[in-house]
């Protein structure tokens, strides 16, 4: 479905952000790339999302080049970003075409879905952080898209609420067989929300280790394996340069 | 207490259930006595003022002649509504106010979003239109004199000046200052240039362009004066320079307090049509913190 080859990203300033990053993901895969700060895992996704062009290489989606944002694509950023003079239903209808009578039952499903279909009516500044970020989940669902990005979309809420939302789109997405790739720096929302993890590591950033996920779906933290694959994790993320490792539950 | 909200179930999956969390719901409205009750609370401080003035020249502290009491300068507006000269002055000027208010508003609009939203406009305009800002408002009299004669045009033109530097600043600024997150929402979603503006950059600008907008209507209203002051036989600036001319302070301070009224009132209806608009702004005016 998705297919990089052989990017590269360098600004104008000389500074190479992504060199030589080589990827694929298929239908239905979740996928997680964990780095730390600045080692050009957001400048990755907007690659991937046709908000920028890479300066080498090939970001290919469905066999075609990304040349612009493609509405296959969802993007769920770190934080809302709700347009604050909408309510939630035009939030969520934001990037659908159509007329209004068209655009309301994907909207409404979109919001069943994140279970704030009684919030329709509502502006964002009524919303909690946790009910705000559902709404933009909702927002990336409604076009229907194949592949949704995520750059840390869970980062700015508490623990608890962080691993509801984590469960429950970890399981909504599996029953869409929706494709996800998602950039974090939480080693834990890695396992927890992708079948396989990429490390990358800064200067310029570049995909150092591949670990596979094959734990349960269903609270995968205390799932047997998980401490091991999180210590692994951690270990690849401080050494350059780490072996592929597969952790099984 | 945390509730759980039962979401439908998805293709094949179970339904997945997403805790509840609760939303920061508007305040319960309270009463219309109450709104009106604080409403009411911004006559408070003028009354006073009214009060204590006239207490004070009811003894004659100053001499009546200089200072006349509230009492004075009322019945003076009241002989001039009851002679129909007030309505004449008042409309001429409000009349003068509009257009010119319009007009610079108009102008400032266009240029506002092109100089907001093109890099290019704004690098050729922006120089000359900040520069032309700083010029006081009396140095353009002469010259509108000049160009367009001593009647109503001239005087139209100066309200317009004072009207648009304000708007053009507010709106220009704020399109520029734009969140470019939300700008970035509006990219994925596949908007090209035109829907950018139409769905985010203008709803973004609007709550500062009102601001601007509101401040180039009291911009109106004091070049109305120095546009009347340079040569009208009609209008409240006239009756200031009568006022003056004539030794009557009575009237002068009626032209004043006329002003502030007719300002303060085209204040509110602005106000009144722009909140609608505004309703969802996360200030703490709006959830009556004020």
């Amino acid at each position: 479905m998705l297919l990089l080859e052989g990017v590269a990203k360098s600004f104008r300033n000389g500074f190479t952000a992504l060199k030589a990053i080589d990827l694929r993901i298929d239908a239905g895969e979740r996928v997680a790339i964990v780095g730390s700060s600045g080692c050009g895992k957001s400048t990755l996704l907007r690659l991937v999302a046709g908000l920028a062009a890479p300066s080498t290489g090939r970001v290919l989606l469905n066999g075609e080049p990304v040349l612009r944002p493609n509405p296959a694509v969802g993007f769920i950023y770190q934080e809302p970003r709700l347009m604050p003079w909408l309510r939630v239903r035009d939030n969520v209808g934001f990037a659908l075409r159509g007329r209004a009578a068209e655009r309301r039952e994907p909207v409404r499903s979109a919001l069943r879905r994140v279970g704030l279909e009684e919030y329709a009516s509502f502006y964002p500044k009524q919303l909690s952080g946790g009910m705000a970020q559902r709404v933009a989940i909702a927002r990336a669902l409604a076009p229907a898209p194949k592949l949704i990005l995520l750059d840390e979309p869970f980062s700015a809420l508490d623990a608890i609420k962080r691993a509801d939302l984590q469960n429950h789109f970890l399981r909504l997405w599996e029953s869409e067989k929706l494709s996800t790739l998602l950039v974090t720096h939480d080693v834990e929302e890695a396992i927890v929300l992708a079948d396989r993890i990429l490390v990358m590591h800064p200067g310029p950033g570049r995909i150092s280790a591949e670990l596979r996920v094959e734990l349960p779906l269903e609270d995968r933290r205390q799932a047997r394996g998980f401490a091991d694959l999180k210590q692994q994790l951690l270990d690849s993320l401080r050494h350059d340069e780490a072996p592929t490792l597969v952790a099984h539950g | 207490m945390t509730t759980t909200r039962p979401v439908a179930s998805v293709a094949t999956g179970a339904a997945p259930t997403v805790p509840a969390e609760p939303a920061a719901r508007p305040r319960p409205r309270r009463g219309r006595g109450f709104s009106l009750l604080r409403r009411g609370r911004g006559f408070l401080l003028p009354f006073l003022i009214l009060l204590v003035w006239q207490l004070i020249q009811a003894r004659q502290v100053l001499p009546t002649n200089l200072l006349p009491t509230p009492t004075e300068v009322l019945r003076t507006i009241g002989t001039l509504a009851s002679s129909g000269e007030l309505l004449e002055h008042v409309s001429i000027t409000s009349w003068r106010v509009a257009q010119g208010f319009l007009l610079g508003s108009v102008a400032a609009t266009a240029l506002g979003c092109l100089t907001g939203v093109s890099r290019t406009a704004r690098d050729i305009l922006d120089p000359l239109l900040q520069s032309l800002r700083n010029i006081p408002s009396l140095a353009w009299v002469p010259l509108f004199i000049l160009w367009l004669g001593i009647y109503e045009p001239s005087k139209v033109a100066l309200i317009a000046v004072g009207a648009f530097f304000p708007i053009y600043l507010s709106l220009s600024e704020a399109l520029l200052n734009v969140d470019r997150k939300l700008v970035e929402v509006g990219r994925m979603a596949g908007f090209r240039r035109p829907e950018l503006v139409h769905r985010i950059l203008i709803p973004a600008a609007l709550p500062e362009y009102v601001t601007g907008l509101r401040g180039g209507l009291g911009l109106a209203w004091m070049f109305v004066v120095a546009a009347e002051v340079m040569g009208a036989s009609k209008g409240l600036g006239f009756l200031l320079v009568d006022g003056q001319t004539t030794g009557r302070a009575s009237l002068i301070l009626a032209s004043i307090l006329l002003f502030a009224v007719l300002g303060k009132l085209t204040d509110a209806v602005l106000w009144l049509l722009s909140h609608r608009f505004l309703q969802w702004q996360d200030s703490h005016s709006l959830q009556g913190g004020s």
